[in-house]
């Protein structure tokens, strides 16, 4: 089953690698300042791509937040 | 036979990976004749170990694999800042500050910190400088003569480097950072630099002092500090350079990482590691277009109908084709298992970039330029590293690229290149860069030229 959640990148932890932009072209975007910030719904239906952003990210700034159950 | 120890998992270790029959020659033709060394080193497969004299043991990998584990490290047993301390004259060149930065544990909060100067926003206001750069040097150019293209772009990095990262203005002061970067250019090519770098090697990393340098570097400093200094006493809201965006960085890090002597020493790593870099990627598009017609049509089409998509997709097949850094390593700090292979501590890991960008496993058709296959995709992190990778990717690589589009662009609109059909240069290293051999000889045309020949 795929999860869905919130992803979000810690903006302490990110480093300006361009790892998940040039993996999950789709669910990223660069801020000003260089940091990654997760697009809208990048979090739904979380698949193989923000999976490859998360392992792949090299300071692990890159969270999938699961709601609570409801 | 005898009883072997259990083993849980597959681990390789180092001697049981296949060897060049000569580490010696093969470390020497890695730097001296790196086109010889790519094409026999290859044929022992993605993995092979050297051991040259005075080295650590080496792994050299060209699988994407390794290169991910290396990329991904979070343990901290692989080291950049140590293989550089070990391998580049970075200490004598940007500093101990620097370096110890380099491989201390706040790096990544600097590197933070400074990241803005280098991103989206900064390098749209660097942008009409560059152009005005590129214009102003470009309409100086000679046309239906050819020229050594590279020490054309070499002037204009420099020249962008003056006026977008330094900014300075003041007539004297310009001329001082100009006298300054020749006399660097002169004691980096210097015998005293080559032999301090000998000695380097030979003494496993200790960097002699080189008081020449120091005093380069001590007036480039100064430049900055004294720039600095009147922008404090007569502040201009409206400065869009380097310097003034490390600045309002400044005033807004309230942990006090960016100091002006820290702001100095990163004005300097862009002077020597921005300079060349972007210089010898220029003159390779440079030297690739004037010997793919079709392409180079099709660039200037679309550069004329205001579109980039084909000149990132241009430049990007060119830093894989020709990258200018052939490869990047790492130290081994303490005994590490990277994939299956057991890396002791003291040994390093070095990413063949020059080999991973042509292997036929990797990409179709490797040793062709085709920008096309960079089109509507961003290309793999692992396959494609000419910035290295990982918390150490090259900080000013979006500049670079950034910078790299903007000049050229420029000159596409001012100039035309005539196609030649002479044999592809070859790469040749000059200190730890790949330059085309004859230096992207060239002849430009003018516009008129360019719908003569259409």
């Amino acid at each position: 089953m795929t999860a869905t959640g919130q992803v979000t990148v810690d903006p302490e932890l990110c480093m300006a690698s361009g790892t998940c932009l040039a993996l999950a072209p789709g669910l990223f975007d660069m801020g000003d300042d260089g940091t990654a910030r997760p697009l809208p719904g990048a979090g739904a239906g979380a698949g193989e791509l923000l999976t490859k952003a998360m392992t792949n990210c090299p300071t692990g700034a890159i969270r999938l937040i699961s709601p609570p159950p409801t | 036979m005898s009883t072997a120890p259990p083993t849980t998992a597959q681990v390789t270790a180092l001697n049981g990976l296949p060897r060049p029959r000569s580490s010696a020659a093969a470390w020497g033709k890695l730097f001296f004749a790196p086109e010889s060394a790519r094409r026999e080193l290859t044929q022992l497969g993605p993995r092979f170990v050297l051991d040259a004299p005075f080295m650590p043991t080496m792994l050299w990998t060209s699988s994407p694999d390794d290169v991910r584990a290396v990329f991904q490290d979070k343990s901290g047993a692989l080291s950049f800042g140590t293989a550089l301390r070990r391998m580049a004259p970075h200490e004598i060149v940007f500093g101990d500050r620097i370096m110890t930065w380099w491989a201390s544990d706040n790096h990544t909060e600097v590197r933070r910190s400074v990241t803005p100067a280098f991103m989206g926003k900064a390098l749209q206001g660097y942008r009409p400088a560059m152009e005005e750069v590129a214009t102003r040097m470009t309409r100086e150019l000679p046309t239906g003569t050819a020229i050594r293209f590279h020490s054309f772009a070499r002037t204009m990095a420099r020249e962008v480097i003056m006026s977008v990262v330094f900014g300075v203005t003041e007539a004297q002061r310009r001329s001082q950072l100009s006298d300054s970067m020749d006399e660097l250019d002169r004691l980096i090519g210097s015998r005293g630099m080559a032999l301090r770098y000998a000695a380097a090697m030979m003494s496993r990393g200790r960097w002699l002092p080189f008081p020449a340098l120091d005093r380069v570097l001590d007036d480039l400093d100064r430049v900055t500090h004294e720039e600095i200094a009147a922008r404090r006493a007569a502040p201009e809201a409206d400065r869009r350079d380097c310097l003034a965006v490390f600045l309002k960085i400044q005033e807004a890090d309230e942990r006090g990482l960016m100091d002006d002597e820290m702001i100095a020493g990163f004005q300097r790593l862009l002077l020597v590691a921005g300079n060349d870099t972007t210089a010898a990627t220029l003159a390779w598009v440079v030297e690739r277009l004037v010997r793919h017609p079709q392409v180079l049509a099709r660039l200037e089409e679309s550069v004329d109908a205001g579109d980039d998509t084909y000149l990132d997709a241009v430049i990007t097949e060119t830093l894989r084709l020709r990258p200018t850094v052939p490869f990047t390593a790492r130290m081994v700090n303490r005994d590490v298992v990277l994939n299956d292979i057991y890396l002791p501590r003291g040994s390093m890991v070095w990413l063949y970039i020059n080999a991973i960008h042509r292997s036929a496993d990797l990409y179709e058709a490797p040793d062709e330029f085709r920008p096309e296959r960079f089109l509507g995709t961003t290309p793999d992190p692992y396959r494609w590293l000419p910035f290295g990778g990982g918390i150490n990717r090259c900080l000013g690589a979006h500049m670079a690229q950034f910078e790299i589009r903007v000049l050229l662009r420029t000159i596409l609109r001012e100039l035309a290149l005539v196609p030649d059909t002479s044999p592809d240069e070859t790469q040749q290293a000059q200190t730890v860069l790949l330059l085309p051999r004859r230096r992207a000889t060239v002849t430009l045309g003018t516009r008129m030229d360019r719908t003569a020949r259409s």
